[in-house]
């Protein structure tokens, strides 16, 4: 049985939280082993990333990540433990006929324009104190031969 | 190890925030402290001194950090997401960079205009604007004035 939910009343983690210390992508693009942060009781999230391709790049450095969250405490066991963040368009809406809209798990790159270190901030993500865990995937994905490096940073804040 | 943010119980800059002072560009406001605070209104006021049009660019840079850190980078400019072209049966890939703002002057008189409120919940320790000149004539003035507030 999963634990019960912390939230509202007793958000536990720290900010800053360092989820990912500056550090070599891994190799051929693939996706790194993400740490989990709890978020029990927080209502939003901040990302701050900082990049910068590889030394060596022959083709312009680029990463992508994804955002997975759990409605779980601990591993829940007959449940999928981890859900991605999904990118949802409306259909075309017409009188008299019901709309069929899409929704897919949704990534997101980033590109390099230069060979300096690279920072910029994706959020504040509303995720309104009603999920348990956030663990963020990153991967190479401009030069997959010459892995870019990547740290990662989020700052959780409660409202209401 | 960096401070705690003092947010949410804190928050301790007082509005007005005078960020740059109305001379010519470039300009770049002093840090300044946003922890505890929900939103934050920018007041620019431009006057273009080139012949023709001027116009200036400016970032928005943000740090969780209360301090100067030496492992990670201290500021983290804004970026703007684009979404995918969403198809059923394929995930999605979407977008993001870093972004910068351009205005460009309508008349020779001075022009002030709003950005914002730009949502900051909380989370975020400091804040600075750069601001540069864009027309490729001479500097303008630029004076910035910000607004903090929470909500919730």
């Amino acid at each position: 049985m999963p634990l019960p939910s912390t939230s509202p009343s007793q958000p536990l983690t720290e900010n800053p939280v360092f989820l990912r210390a500056p550090a070599a992508l891994e190799a051929a693009g693939a996706y790194d082993t993400p740490v989990e942060v709890s978020v029990a009781g927080f209502t939003f999230i901040t990302l701050f990333f900082q990049y910068i391709q590889g030394a060596a790049a022959q083709l312009p450095g680029a990463f992508t990540f994804i955002i997975e969250s759990s409605p779980f405490a601990i591993d829940p066991g007959i449940f999928t433990e981890w859900y991605r963040s999904a990118l949802y368009e409306g259909g075309n809406l017409a009188a008299g006929v019901d709309t069929a809209s899409n929704i897919q798990r949704e990534d997101i790159t980033y590109q390099a324009t230069g060979a300096v270190v690279e920072t910029f901030t994706y959020g504040p993500i509303g995720i309104e104190g009603n999920i348990e865990r956030i663990r963020i995937s990153v991967c190479e994905s401009g030069d997959v031969a010459e892995p870019g490096t990547l740290g990662l940073i989020a700052t959780l804040y409660s409202l209401g | 190890m960096p401070l705690p943010p003092v947010s949410p119980s804190y928050p301790l800059t007082e509005n007005p925030v005078l960020l740059i002072g109305g001379g010519n560009l470039p300009g770049v406001s002093a840090e300044f402290s946003v922890a505890g605070f929900t939103h934050i209104l920018l007041f620019f006021r431009y006057t273009r001194n080139a012949i023709g049009i001027g116009g200036f660019t400016f970032i928005i840079e943000t740090s969780p950090f209360a301090i100067d850190q030496t492992v990670y980078e201290d500021w983290y400019q804004s970026a703007l997401y684009e979404a995918g072209n969403l198809a059923p049966g394929s995930d999605v890939n979407s977008n993001i960079q870093r972004e910068e703002f351009n205005y460009s002057s309508t008349s020779a008189a001075d022009e002030g205009f709003i950005y914002g409120p730009i949502a900051i919940q909380g989370n975020i320790e400091r804040m600075r604007i750069s601001a540069v000149e864009n027309s490729g004539g001479a500097n303008g003035a630029l004076s910035l004035v910000a607004m903090l507030y929470s909500l919730g």
